[in-house]
């Protein structure tokens, strides 16, 4: 893919994410935050996978940095969830998830050949959503533990105050 | 002596009523349990209330505290829950400014009624618009043709407009995405069957990408990463499921009819 279709794709995906951002009435502050976050998470992503590397360690460095990204724009350890997932919607296995869904009717219909196609796509289809939703769930774990530790000062004095 | 036992009762009444009516708020407006819980928590602490016992559910909220040595149990119907994280946010300041004594706790009822009374932050314009935009961009990241990418942005307009109208008539979550979403996937089907646009399950889903759960599922993990929330997190996570089978019924059926 060439630099200009990553840039192409990245810039539709932040408008996605920031539609979905939008039609969930989310604060005026958070729109940009979800714009930038969710163009560098589409950015990474495609430029790893341009380099070699695989989707699914792609995907852990792309949700990584958006998290860091978001913090570093909110300024706080405390990054709104609805900004990290609208940002990461666009890079969630979401098409996979409903042909898992096509999968799992073709299979109780089908005989022959055609159901062992079906039953291979079922079991691709659903690999590729419990990685995906697992990879983006530990970039997330990992750039909220890398914040927590920039902005260490912040959950002293929230401690301090009983808030935690 | 517990803390809350110097508490008058009328004023510890008073004080889990008005916190307990914010928390509901919250809720109702599509907001995570751990901001509930930090809502109810800020207004409480004014009167020095510590101890009590709340169950997080997504269909009732049930508190018990000990007030003049007999045990008093709330218990409050969520109701339906909608999406308007707007409303959340200035729920949850105008709890931090009775934690901080700029509002008193009595207060706090008025201030929920000014709230919820508040006009929208975007007319129904902007959300249909924003509707047919989200999934035009979904279509577009998904290498759609520009037929494709009008196909979807029309059929979600159309979805969008109608589901503004049911959401207005109070009408269950699950029966408008079913409605909703065989309109949206219905009428991009139609084209479809016509020949126009890319016959592809990326089309179909883009037509109804605005009926995607999402808020639903996020705090559904959000709140079943905490451990006090498992039982409210397993509740909105399948309940997301739930609208998740709705639309892939949904998708099926426009997917058959396309290929018919």
């Amino acid at each position: 893919m060439s630099v200009t279709d990553i840039l192409m794709i990245g810039m539709w995906s932040a408008f996605f994410a920031t539609s979905m951002c939008i039609l969930n009435s989310t604060p005026f502050k958070y729109i940009i935050p979800t714009f930038i976050c969710g163009f560098a998470g589409v950015l990474t992503r495609d430029l790893l996978q341009n380099t070699g590397l695989s989707v699914n360690w792609a995907t852990l460095a792309a949700a990584f940095t958006i998290v860091i990204i978001a913090g570093l724009i909110i300024r706080s350890q405390k990054v709104p969830p609805i900004v990290l997932i609208c940002a990461v919607l666009p890079q969630w296995a979401s098409v996979s998830m409903f042909q898992m869904l096509n999968d799992l009717r073709k299979v109780t219909v089908l005989t022959g050949d055609d159901l062992s196609k079906a039953a291979v796509d079922l079991t691709a289809n659903t690999a590729m959503v419990l990685v995906i939703s697992l990879v983006i769930a530990i970039g997330f774990a990992m750039g909220l533990a890398v914040l927590k530790l920039v902005y260490r000062e912040e959950s002293k004095k929230e401690k301090t105050l009983g808030m935690e | 002596m517990p803390p809350y036992e110097k508490i008058n009762s009328e004023v510890l009444s008073v004080s889990i009523e008005s916190a307990l009516n914010a928390a509901l708020k919250v809720l109702h407006f599509g907001g995570s349990t751990v901001m509930a819980d930090r809502t109810f928590r800020n207004i409480v602490s004014v009167d020095k209330v510590t101890k009590f016992d709340i169950m997080w559910r997504l269909d009732n909220l049930v508190v018990s505290y000990d007030s003049d040595g007999h045990t008093k149990t709330i218990l409050k119907s969520v109701g339906s829950v909608g999406t308007n994280l707007i409303l959340v946010s200035k729920v949850i300041e105008m709890s931090e400014a009775v934690r901080d004594g700029k509002v008193k706790v009595s207060e706090v009822d008025d201030e929920l009624l000014k709230i919820s009374e508040s006009t929208p932050i975007h007319s129904h314009f902007i959300f249909i618009l924003v509707a047919g935009l989200a999934a035009a961009f979904y279509s577009l990241f998904h290498h759609g043709s520009i037929e494709s990418v009008l196909i979807v942005f029309a059929s979600a307009v159309i979805g969008q407009t109608v589901r503004l109208q049911l959401q207005a008539r109070d009408i269950r979550d699950s029966h408008i995405t079913f409605i909703c979403g065989l309109l949206s996937a219905g009428i991009a089907s139609i084209f479809l069957h016509l020949g126009y646009g890319q016959v592809e399950i990326q089309t179909l889903i883009a037509s109804l990408i605005y009926l995607v759960p999402g808020l639903l599922m996020i705090n559904g993990f959000v709140d079943f990463t905490k451990q006090r929330y498992i039982f409210i997190g397993l509740q909105r996570m399948l309940n997301a499921l739930f609208l998740f089978i709705i639309l892939a019924f949904v998708i099926v059926t426009a997917y058959t009819f396309i290929k018919f």
